[in-house]
């Protein structure tokens, strides 16, 4: 019963508290901006590299025809660098594309030119390398599409007045086919690989530096205002299950973490990121259609659960830390500051995944034991399909936040959490 | 059960053998970072219905041994039992029949002073009657009124001492325990609380154990008092007990006689 009488306190004096705008909207926001900021300019650079590496792209013309000669041209028009390969497509797939210096590798197939005159539909098969798992890798797929689709549009112009027909009328001729090459593996959806990448890289480490900072804040923020309000004496003398306090203040922390989490995330991350593809990508190569490929993806359906798990165990983890912490700050100021020093390294820790070497089990081992940079690396672990690995950075985070948690435990029904103070040695009257 | 009152006062005799206390301290030792001895080996008893006080300077161990009583710190020796239960075994029994003001407390600043009261009636009971009963009391001793519905951040000292006075008494404890109820007060707001003080004891015979280092205003509402010093009771009693012993006109001059050692 008690836990809920404080969920309702704590609400009540968070959304009467103007310190708490501050706490909860002004620095966030500066925060995220400034988050946001450096990650989406970083992802700009990325998209920028590839978009250089676009402008030099293989080809395999199979069909040597007229059409498939008019490709070519029309890529070298655009200023493009284009290699043609005179090999056997067989053995150039099955050498995994180890002589294509390029990311595009263009396939004309045969009867590529015969089918367009023809009026008949066709397709040119597109392998992106995929190699360094970042998100402007992913920027190459579009890149690919649009010289086709611009290539498309080219060509319906110059049939259309051939045949003297109006544009509308010519539907799309030529299609892409774009797939991955990652290692010596096939990408059939490589839109939904890269989905997975670009949460893994950004989306998924924001979301969680989203919780811990507002979960971590508020939770300390939550008991130093007990003790800076003079109220904690009173509360350890009253006839309630301290856990229960406890309990109330993590969830009411965790629920408006969740709440900010998602609004912040998702509005500002799909805004943003809109704005990085629009900036990136030069317009006079082509007009993207949108930035789906980046919002709107499907996951494989075992990430769920070991991501829920992961997270539930992450929030567990860093709010009983924090919770843990401040109970030796003796007002929000110090319980503030010594939040503050945990923040920075986990923002590294955060981002640690994307730097490291992670070909090899024992690596991947050792960053799955690693708490909040295991969560980050969580679906890249689910994509390389490695389930050790994925099933340790599930459980790890449950088993650190339970064994600090009946720490917390101990601590909190003892007198300990009464006498717990930072360097303060004061006798007692 | 052995008593040990350092200087011993028939009163207290007679009354111990008419009812069985409802505080009961027997050789207690309370020692902070290995070596602070902040209470020595004492003993006392409460018995119910009592106004008893500890009185003594600042430092003196006042405070740790309501601390003890409240559950909030444990003792290092000793035994504690309040109504028959252990502070240590049975500390949630403890807070359930208890209810206690530390010197230092604060309430919500952003709750009003009635929604203040009513969060802490309703820690002590889902019944909504009782909570309207306990609400209905603890307005009266605050005797605050219409400055109820603001919030606390706007009160005064004097003013939240007052509502912290009437949540500690509204919820009808069988041990009320107050460190340094007016401590800091005005005159005007100390004896408001003073009265609200006498007023419980008064109507609901419940008893209560205070501490203050003003040592007139113990004389004037407290029915039996003990006198610490350094950790140690030196004098418990009734204060005119007291005041005949040792043939003084105050509690002070009584303290002054026992300090010195005169």
């Amino acid at each position: 019963m008690s836990f809920w009488l404080f969920v309702v306190k704590e609400l009540k004096s968070l959304a009467r508290d103007p310190r708490m705008l501050i706490a909860m909207v002004i620095v966030p926001l500066i925060l995220m901006i400034v988050i946001y900021g450096v990650l989406g300019q970083a992802a700009v650079e990325q998209i920028k590299q590839v978009v250089k590496a676009g402008y030099v792209v293989s080809v395999i013309d199979m069909d040597r025809g007229i059409y498939s000669q008019t490709f070519v041209s029309y890529l070298k028009n655009l200023g493009i660098d284009v290699n043609i390969i005179d090999e056997n497509v067989e053995n150039v797939i099955a050498n995994k594309l180890q002589n294509v210096t390029t990311k595009i590798l263009f396939i004309i197939p045969k009867g590529f030119s015969e089918n367009i005159t023809k009026a008949i539909p066709t397709y040119i098969v597109t392998y992106v390398k995929i190699e360094s798992l970042t998100i402007g890798e992913g920027g190459a797929l579009e890149i690919a599409r649009t010289y086709i689709s611009q290539f498309n549009s080219v060509l319906l112009k110059s049939i259309a007045k051939e045949k003297d027909i109006p544009e509308q009328f010519v539907s799309g001729i030529v299609f892409g086919d774009v797939v991955g090459l990652l290692g010596g593996k096939i990408v059939k959806n490589p839109d939904m690989f890269f989905g997975i990448v670009t949460m893994g890289n950004i989306f998924i480490p924001l979301i969680v530096l989203l919780l811990v900072v507002f979960a971590a804040q508020l939770v300390a923020t939550g008991i130093a205002i007990e003790k800076e309000e003079k109220m904690f004496e009173t509360l350890l003398s009253l006839p309630i299950n301290r856990m229960g306090v406890v309990g109330a203040k993590l969830f009411t922390s965790i629920l408006i973490s969740s709440i900010y989490m998602i609004a912040y995330s998702f509005i500002l991350f799909q805004l943003f990121l809109s704005q990085i593809l629009k900036t990136a990508i030069p317009t006079s190569v082509a007009e993207i259609p949108s930035s789906d490929t980046l919002t709107s993806f499907s996951m494989p359906n075992e990430f769920i659960p070991y991501m829920i798990v992961n997270v539930i165990g992450l929030a567990l983890f860093m709010v009983s830390l924090s919770l843990l912490l401040s109970l030796f700050a003796e007002d929000v100021r110090t319980a503030q500051a010594i939040i503050g020093n945990i923040l920075g390294p986990t923002v590294i820790v955060i981002y640690l995944p994307m730097f490291i070497e992670t070909s090899t089990q024992t690596s991947r081992l050792a960053i799955s034991l690693v708490p909040i940079a295991n969560t980050a690396f969580l679906p890249k672990l689910i994509l390389l399909e490695d389930y050790t690995a994925s099933l340790i950075a599930t459980v790890s985070n449950i088993i650190y936040g339970l064994i600090v948690f009946t720490i917390l435990r101990k601590i909190v029904n003892s007198e300990t959490i009464f006498t717990l103070k930072l360097f303060r040695r004061k006798r007692s009257e | 059960m052995q008593r040990r009152s350092i200087i011993s006062i028939p009163w207290v005799e007679s009354l111990t053998s008419l009812t069985s206390p409802i505080v009961v301290v027997e050789n207690l030792v309370k020692v902070y970072q290995k070596n602070i001895r902040a209470v020595d080996n004492i003993s006392f008893y409460v018995y119910p219905g009592e106004i008893f006080g500890l009185i003594g300077p600042n430092g003196a161990g006042k405070t740790t041994i309501l601390r003890i009583i409240a559950t909030i710190l444990q003792p290092t020796q000793g035994k504690v039992i309040v109504n028959n239960y252990d502070v240590i075994k049975d500390a949630p029994k403890v807070r359930e029949i208890i209810s206690y003001l530390p010197e230092d407390a604060g309430a919500y600043k952003y709750l009003t002073g009635l929604e203040f009261l009513e969060f802490i009636a309703k820690l002590y009971t889902k019944d909504s009657k009782k909570v309207d009963e306990y609400l209905e009391i603890g307005v009266k001793l605050s005797g605050l009124g219409e400055r109820l519905n603001d919030k606390v951040k706007t009160y005064s000292k004097g003013m939240l001492r007052r509502l912290l006075i009437a949540k500690t008494l509204m919820v009808k404890p069988k041990v009320a325990i107050l460190d340094e109820p007016t401590s800091g007060l005005d005159v005007i707001n100390a004896v408001h609380v003073r009265e609200a003080i006498k007023k419980f004891a008064k109507e609901t015979g419940g008893t209560v154990l205070l501490s203050s280092h003003n040592m007139l205003e113990v004389e004037y509402l407290c029915d039996k008092v003990a006198i610490i010093h350094k950790g140690k009771i030196l004098a418990i009693g009734r204060p005119k007990e007291l005041l005949e012993k040792f043939e003084v006109q105050n509690l002070e001059e009584v303290f002054v006689k026992l300090a010195s050692g005169v």
